[in-house]
């Protein structure tokens, strides 16, 4: 037995007989099945665990007394959620995270250029020297780039919205993925574009600060991991939220918004509280920026 | 004489890297770029600031078009203080130096364009302007090649142009020749005695004699961020060559040519 690399299976004389007349009220012992095996071999060990499996599979159709939710009509539903409700929670827990993450990325591929780039190539002491108000400058800046990172937002969340059904094979599990309204839509929109407004007041604030577009991109990728982690923690903690000031809390405030507008869980003063304080900050951000612009440590830094 | 330009006890002291002190073995957190700086200038005059690198020449003339700002003193050009009003000395002066870059991507054609937006010029006069000034400078022939593919002297030409884009009435030209060709660095010389004789002010400074001798109407030589002398080019020679008299002050001041 020592060199075996298999099971030994001793079964009583008579096994079917005495199974068969066996009575587990009686109180008598049951009939007993002898595994023999080497949990050293690993061979051995799986055989082991496969043949037991088997024996109490083959021992539980004796005692069959009642089976859980056995139908023979296939269109019994015993899930009570229904497809909305199942979708709508994987949406909420997975795609505000993915939107905040591919936001951030494209205001990080764009700020450091335009702005960390602009003070590397010299070119922005020749704006610097016209009459424009430095204040036009920081908005002008932020708007525009806002606007292109929008755009890669809105292509980046059509085509999630469009994989996703897809990917999770809702068709073949007879999920109809179309679950939101144009109104739905239309918030979430907001939500994202007041959203990257933000994100890209904090990505040029770094630009305007770092000395290269090289420096800017470094410091940029600590602060993509934290953007991520806020992302998931609507994942892990839930949507449902006890206080409305949490929608106050930049970035968290968004994921946890879109979350709740996936769920079909959101609230107007939800939406309102979040896209608002997102504006503020965005102005605050402006502000940081404008100062910045006029600080010649920060604009001549070589 | 029309006083248009006057500067006033300005100051510029900067910090002092931890190891930059250890290679000068003192203590001094900072180092005086420009020290109580005073000069007037006149209305359609070339004004030269001669010196020696590092004398403070590039300090004065950024603070005077606003892109950094004096620890002490002040200026007024046309009336307008360079610490309280920058946005409207702005709009008044002209400022060139190679430290101004223009953006690769973009053609003269379209940075004149832009650049007379930002001062808010009719289209009428951009147009009018552009075909000017393209023409006296030749631009017209690469108006529509992008920055990157330009020569250095076509560069530093579309710059030049660039920062003229609003006619200003002062201009302020840091090193106006330095990396030209001769051809090129004679076109711009030339137009700066054509800009003098439409009654604009020129400030510029430079270390080349030659230059200051051939357009300077008054000098002002700075050495160490202080002003040793400032006057009429024939003041200050008093008959000797700029350059004789230049290394005599300079001795003065020093002690020794190091």
């Amino acid at each position: 037995m020592k060199e075996s690399k298999f099971v030994l299976l001793t079964f009583p004389e008579g096994f079917d007989s005495l199974t068969a007349h066996y009575d587990p009220s009686s109180g008598l012992s049951a009939p007993n099945v002898q595994l023999l095996y080497n949990s050293a071999s690993e061979s051995s060990q799986q055989a082991y665990t496969m043949v037991s499996a088997a024996l109490n599979t083959y021992e539980n159709t004796f005692c069959n007394r009642f089976d859980i939710n056995a139908s023979d009509d296939e269109s019994a539903v015993f899930d009570l959620a229904s497809n909305e409700d199942v979708l709508g929670n994987f949406f909420s827990e997975l795609i505000p995270m993915l939107l905040l993450m591919v936001a951030f990325m494209g205001c990080m591929s764009i700020a450091p250029p335009s702005i960390a780039g602009e003070k590397e190539r010299g070119t922005i002491a020749t704006l610097l020297v016209t009459p424009m108000k430095r204040r036009e400058l920081a908005l002008g800046k932020v708007l525009s780039l806002s606007l292109f990172a929008m755009l890669s937002g809105l292509s980046s969340f059509t085509g999630m919205m469009l994989s996703l059904p897809k990917l999770i094979h809702a068709d073949e599990l007879g999920m109809d993925a179309n679950i939101y309204q144009v109104s739905d839509y239309v918030v979430l929109l907001l939500l994202i574009f007041s959203t990257i407004l933000i994100l890209v007041s904090v990505a040029s604030i770094v630009s305007a600060y770092a000395k290269s577009v090289k420096a800017a991109s470094t410091i940029m990728a600590p602060l993509m991991i934290v953007v991520m982690l806020v992302g998931m923690l609507p994942m892990m903690s839930g949507t449902e939220v006890s206080n409305l000031a949490y929608f106050a809390i930049p970035v968290y405030n968004s994921v946890l918004c879109m979350s709740q507008v996936f769920a079909h869980e959101a609230s107007m003063a939800s939406i309102v509280i979040t896209v608002v304080a997102n504006v503020l900050y965005t102005v605050f951000g402006i502000w940081i920026l404008t100062r910045m612009f006029n600080s010649e440590k920060v604009m001549f830094s070589k | 004489m029309n006083e248009i330009l006057r500067v006033e006890g300005l100051s510029k002291t900067f910090r002092l890297s931890r190891k930059q002190q250890q290679i000068e073995r003192t203590d001094r957190k900072e180092i005086v770029a420009v020290d109580n700086l005073s000069f007037t200038a006149n209305k359609g005059e070339i004004f030269g600031l001669l010196g020696p690198n590092g004398a403070g020449k590039t300090t004065t003339l950024r603070m005077l078009a606003t892109l950094i700002a004096p620890d002490k003193g002040d200026a007024f050009i046309d009336g307008c203080s360079i610490v309280s009003q920058p946005e409207q000395v702005r709009a008044k002066i002209g400022f060139l130096t190679s430290e101004l870059k223009l953006e690769d991507f973009f053609t003269p054609n379209y940075l004149f364009d832009f650049f007379s937006q930002l001062y808010g010029i009719a289209p009428e006069v951009i147009a009018q302007r552009k075909a000017k000034l393209f023409e006296r400078f030749g631009i017209d022939r690469f108006a529509e090649v992008k920055v990157a593919n330009l020569s250095t002297g076509m560069k530093q030409k579309t710059s030049l142009v660039v920062s003229l884009v609003h006619d200003p009435e002062f201009v302020i030209f840091d090193e106006p020749t330095n990396g030209l060709d001769v051809l090129t660095a004679r076109t711009v010389t030339d137009y700066l005695q054509e800009l003098r004789e439409q009654g604009k002010t020129i400030i510029l400074s430079t270390h080349i004699f030659s230059l200051v001798e051939r357009l300077c109407d008054r000098v002002g030589i700075i050495i160490d961020g202080q002003m040793t002398h400032c006057d009429t080019l024939e003041n200050i020679c008093g008959g000797q060559s700029l350059e004789d008299r230049f290394f005599d002050i300079y001795k003065a001041k020093k002690g020794g040519l190091e």
